[in-house]
């Protein structure tokens, strides 16, 4: 038997066992699919680079082997005509389409209970939430079924469940990796990102996908991105510690950890001070106003007319109505009409333009402090572990809260990396790294010596 | 204007008939107390000190390459009549658009 075809069976195997234990991490697997595409790579001179390997996609991105559903009812049986930049690349590199993993509906939701196909368990304790959007992607790679999976983040999607699962999550820059087949939420927010058990894992599947592609003009005129993980310790790099990460109600595990971060960057050579980001309360308010105003243009096009579910009716405008109140679940539902409300007349300038501006200023923050000599920052990824399902579920301000140290990122369009730093009652601890815009290669190399200094599962 | 205004029940059933979204009327009640919360959450904004000359702030490359203005094929496994709830000769069918006196 040939790698890809062992590769696959191993790998098929592992993700029937996790989900028989009731994961539900994917929404589409099917081992026959799997190993007609290792067949396909078998021999290939090109494929070498990712030589069969099994790879999760989070079911918002396009596939042709599997269908696309966004974890949601108004496109349950949709099957893409054509598949992602991201995922072609993957594929031309030699990996393969495991499965197609499960999400909070469009990509909406911080815990992944927002999914038309249940909810995902997080794999340390199936009463909790694994975190959200791309909670199945970071529920596969936590449970060992897969080494590397895709997620994509417009609010922390990747990093949050990454560092509620105990797993690496990178997003890149805005525009390092090609949004082409990726389905739309908030078109200035949204990035294809990485999770791996390493951060060796990630930045590998990151360089295959990144790089300039001619079907999306807002992906930057860049090569594929290389970035060798050679630094051996972080001599004349400095780290900023921003002050408004570090309330003095953060979670006192949580400031444990960073802690025991702080002093394995310090021993890794590096220098830390203590910077501010003036604008960071401003953060999520910014990002529930911007993002649900994008999603509520972008998701104006299901209709029920092209393709999808159609509740039919005997009136155009009722079978508009009935298909998009039929199909779209509760969080969406409140996204669409807060995104219709923000851009209506007489709140635009209120809501839309004042996010604008804010966004503007968290963004320049990020600017003043790197400019000002600092070369990453270091944060805690999360203000709590990951909480009970159901908890926040008819709350959704405290399930935006989750979001509020990784929704500045997005906004300003910066990398940053999640790694496990450590866990509290046997729940993993995430500590995130950012970095200047296109600054990939030193945010991995960083998250990598980082990586080789601390237990990522040791208790605090 | 300042934010953080509280938004009615009607108003929440206006907004979703923009958007074309039927609610059922069981659950609007619940639905309007989220959108407040929502919107009295993102009233925050009003503390951004007032700015001169900001431009709204846009990620990515500084100018998005312009590519030749001609169409070319896109690489589809299949046509959009597999994809329609109801297609003929080319065209998507829909019901007819009637009651308008309801939509505007």
């Amino acid at each position: 038997m040939n790698g890809p075809l062992r590769s696959v069976d191993e790998t098929a195997a592992l993700i029937a066992a996790v989900e028989e234990k009731g994961l539900n991490a994917t929404i589409s697997f099917d081992h026959t699919v799997m190993r007609r595409q290792a067949e396909e790579i078998a021999g290939r001179p090109d494929s070498t680079r990712l030589n069969g390997l099994a790879i999760g996609v989070k079911d918002n991105i396009c596939t042709i082997e599997y269908p696309t559903t966004c974890a949601s009812h108004i496109l349950q049986d949709y099957r893409s005509p054509y598949q992602a930049t991201a995922v072609s690349r993957l594929k031309d590199a030699g990996g393969i389409v495991a499965c197609k993993t499960n999400l909070d509906e469009f990509a909406m939701g911080s815990s992944t209970e927002h999914s038309a196909f249940g909810r995902v368990r997080h794999p340390h304790d199936p009463d909790r939430v694994p975190g959200g959007s791309s909670g199945g992607s970071a529920a596969l790679v936590a449970a060992g079924a897969l080494r590397v999976a895709l997620g994509s983040e417009t609010g922390g999607s990747v990093r949050q469940p990454a560092a509620f699962c105990g797993v690496v999550g990178v997003k890149p820059s805005y525009g390092r990796v090609s949004r082409y087949g990726l389905v739309a939420f908030g078109s200035s927010l949204d990035q294809i990102g990485v999770f791996g058990k390493t951060v060796a894992d990630a930045a590998s599947l990151l360089e295959v996908i990144s790089g300039r592609d001619a079907n999306d003009s807002t992906c930057a005129d860049l090569d594929q991105l290389d970035a060798p993980l050679e630094r051996p310790d972080l001599d004349g790099i400095v780290i900023g510690l921003p002050s408004e990460y570090f309330p003095d109600d953060l979670d006192p595990a949580i400031r444990a950890a960073c802690d025991r971060t702080i002093a394995a960057l310090r021993q890794a050579g590096a220098s830390v001070r203590a910077v501010s980001l003036p604008h960071t309360s401003l953060a999520v308010p910014c990002y529930y106003v911007i993002a649900p105003a994008e999603a509520s243009a972008n998701l104006a096009r299901y209709d029920g007319v092209r393709y999808g579910l159609r509740v039919p009716q005997d009136d155009l405008h009722a079978l508009y109505r009935e298909t998009r109140g039929s199909g779209f679940g509760p969080e969406v539902r409140r996204r669409i009409i807060v995104g219709t409300y923000v851009l209506s007349s007489g709140y635009y300038e209120a809501y839309y333009t004042k996010a604008q501006r804010a966004r503007g200023r968290i963004a320049r923050d990020f600017d003043d402090v790197y400019a000002g000599g600092v070369d990453l920052l270091f944060t805690p990824t999360t203000p709590t572990t990951a909480f009970k399902a159901g908890e926040r579920l008819r709350d959704p301000v405290a399930m935006y809260l989750a979001d509020v140290f990784v929704c500045s990122a997005n906004l300003a369009g910066i990398p940053a990396v999640s790694l496990p730093i450590g866990r509290t009652q046997g729940l993993p601890i995430g500590g995130q790294l950012m970095a200047p815009a296109y600054e990939e290669e030193l945010l991995l190399n960083a998250a990598h010596v980082l990586e080789e200094c601390i237990d990522p599962i040791a208790e605090i | 204007m300042g934010l953080g205004l509280s938004i009615s029940r009607q108003e929440v059933k206006r907004i979703a008939h923009l958007a074309s979204l039927a609610v059922d009327e069981a659950s609007i009640a619940e639905l309007t107390r989220q959108i407040g919360d929502i919107l009295q959450y993102v009233a925050q904004l009003d503390d951004l000190e007032p700015d001169n000359g900001s431009v709204a702030f846009r990620p990515g490359p500084a100018s998005a390459p312009l590519r030749a203005d001609v169409t070319t094929p896109i690489r589809m496994t299949f046509l959009p009549r597999e994809m329609a709830p109801d297609f003929e000769r080319g065209l998507y069918i829909v019901p007819r658009v009637g009651g308008l006196g309801d939509d505007t």
